[in-house]
């Protein structure tokens, strides 16, 4: 298979099972959405695929080659992560020469572009930007190496609306230009719900959801209405959750709705957010 | 590998080019300044062999995380950053020896004016008895050798203290940087008031072991050699199961 094929990884800390035999496969050129809850295993995943902590069990392949201490497979990943890792006293600047040095593709004009779009000072140390400055730092080093797998965890942290907008239209331009397979792991669901396009969804380091987008909300809708009649409706049906409000009612099921509803009912498409909520919640 | 040898030489030249720039100015201020005050100075001897393995010690100590993280996250394995900074550390070992031995010579042209004033390398340091015949180029060559291997064993040992430090668990962290010390400089002192006999027929196996006391150059750099090993294979197996925090 061309990919990175993920089979049967575990990873426990202390007395904390982190990840519990996850099985996922991500393709070339498509982006994914990894989402789950706090402490759920999503940045835990992006560590072991990118060969930065060691899985317990498991085993974690591109195109059927071991990553594990693999330079010729990971030198085609890039992975950006709320932590800074770069040398304490390292300018922007450095880090873009380094880049281009540990990375042939690296785009250094394109890199100077977005310094300019994001209004990034090169000659500024890392460690003194902002946490919004060293996360558009990342994502433009991110967007610049070129690599044909980018993991992007938590991208957007501490970047205000405008910036946020901005590195999307970035990415989806990216994308469009030379497809490449990016899988953004974020809390800020309904930001990237039309940008990925398949769904990977983690709890309690297990994966529940693993399906496009599409699929995902195709596959379920939302009835609301007084609660006596949405009761009514629901009966034998499955329903993934439900929030009440006085007397009006909102449930959310599986499948497709009838084509003739009762007076009264209102249906609306499945919100990837809502699934999320519905889904993870305990 | 060279992608990852050449980003943590150039990282490690600052510290090449501080360490040498401030000797140099200490130096020429020191002489500038007694040519200009014209004092009479007591005899002493001067080295600067050790210093230059000292700065080694920390470059090391500081080198491991830094490094560690950088080329990790760029995509090179574990073993390409082991032996990237084995080679880092035996390039920078060589270059620091050669340089100092001929700081070593231009202190000693600056001080022939000043009878009273010896300047050491290294050997003649460790072997006062062969003074006379650690002169010259061959005695240069041998002092050049044993500076690097010490310089070697002590930036290993840095590095390895380093990478001890940064793979314990959180809670043992405190504890390790308050023993080491303790240890070193209270503990032992302490071991050698208490057990003087004891303590001194150590020093006199560990002098014999390493040739300083039969003034057998081949076993000191032989002992060096076989340190640097040991240490070497500590430090792979440090860095062999290292993860990102």
């Amino acid at each position: 298979m061309k990919g990175i094929e993920i089979k049967g990884i575990s990873k426990t800390f202390k007395d904390t099972k982190a990840l519990a035999d996850v099985n996922i496969q991500l393709e070339e050129g498509k982006i994914y959405g990894l989402l789950g809850r706090n402490g759920a295993g999503k940045s835990t995943l992006l560590n072991i695929i990118n060969n930065r902590i060691f899985q317990d069990e498991g085993t974690v392949t591109l195109d059927g080659e071991p990553v594990k201490e693999n330079e010729q497979v990971l030198s085609r990943f890039f992975l950006v992560n709320e932590n800074n890792l770069y040398p304490e006293g390292m300018k922007v600047k450095e880090a873009f020469f380094w880049g281009k040095e540990f990375y042939p593709d690296f785009d250094m004009e394109y890199a100077n572009k977005l310094c300019k779009v994001f209004e990034l000072p090169k000659k500024r140390k890392i460690k003194n930007l902002s946490t919004g400055y060293q996360s558009i730092f990342k994502n433009i080093m991110a967007l610049s190496v070129n690599v044909p797998y980018v993991f992007l965890d938590e991208p957007v942290l501490g970047l205000d609306a405008y910036h946020r907008d901005l590195f999307y239209r970035l990415l989806i331009e990216k994308y469009a230009q030379n497809p490449f397979t990016v899988v953004i792991s974020t809390h800020l669901i309904e930001e990237v719900t039309n940008i990925v396009e398949h769904v990977v969804i983690i709890k309690n380091g297990q994966i529940i959801k693993n399906e496009s987008r599409d699929d995902i909300l195709n596959g379920g809708y939302c009835v609301s209405g007084p609660a006596t009649m949405v009761n009514a409706y629901i009966s034998g049906r499955e329903t993934i959750g439900e929030d009440t409000i006085g007397g009006l009612k909102t449930v959310y099921l599986l499948g497709r709705p009838d084509d003739v509803l009762p007076d009264g009912l209102e249906i609306s498409s499945m919100d990837l957010q809502k699934l999320f909520i519905q889904l993870t919640g305990v | 590998m060279k992608k990852a040898l050449r980003y943590q030489l150039s990282d490690l030249k600052l510290v090449f080019i501080c360490y040498f720039a401030i000797l140099l100015f200490i130096f020429a201020a020191g002489f500038i300044g007694l040519s200009l005050v014209k004092i009479n100075i007591g005899s002493g001897s001067v080295s600067i062999g050790m210093s230059g393995a000292f700065v080694c010690l920390i470059t090391g100590i500081s080198m491991f995380s830094e490094h560690f993280l950088m080329l990790i996250q760029n995509g090179f394995s574990r073993n390409i950053y082991f032996k990237s900074s084995l080679c880092t550390i035996g390039i920078f070992s060589v270059v620091f020896a050669i340089a100092e031995g001929l700081m070593t010579k231009l202190i000693q042209i600056a001080a022939l004016s000043y009878k009273n004033i010896k300047v050491n390398t290294s050997i003649q340091m460790i072997f006062p008895s062969l003074h006379e015949k650690l002169d010259g180029t061959a005695g240069f060559l041998m002092n050049m050798l044993l500076t690097a291997l010490m310089t070697g064993c002590l930036f290993l040992l840095g590095y390895l203290v380093a990478g001890i430090f940064y793979r314990l668990p959180k809670h043992f962290k405190t504890p390790f940087a308050i023993c080491l010390p303790v240890t070193l400089f209270i503990i032992l002192p302490l071991i050698c008031g208490l057990f003087p006999s004891a303590w001194n027929t150590f020093v006199d196996i560990l002098l014999t072991v390493m040739g300083i006391n039969s003034n057998n150059l081949i076993l000191t750099y032989l002992s060096f050699i076989i340190t640097f090993i040991l240490l070497s294979a500590a430090s792979f197996a440090v860095v062999r199961r290292a993860e990102v925090k």
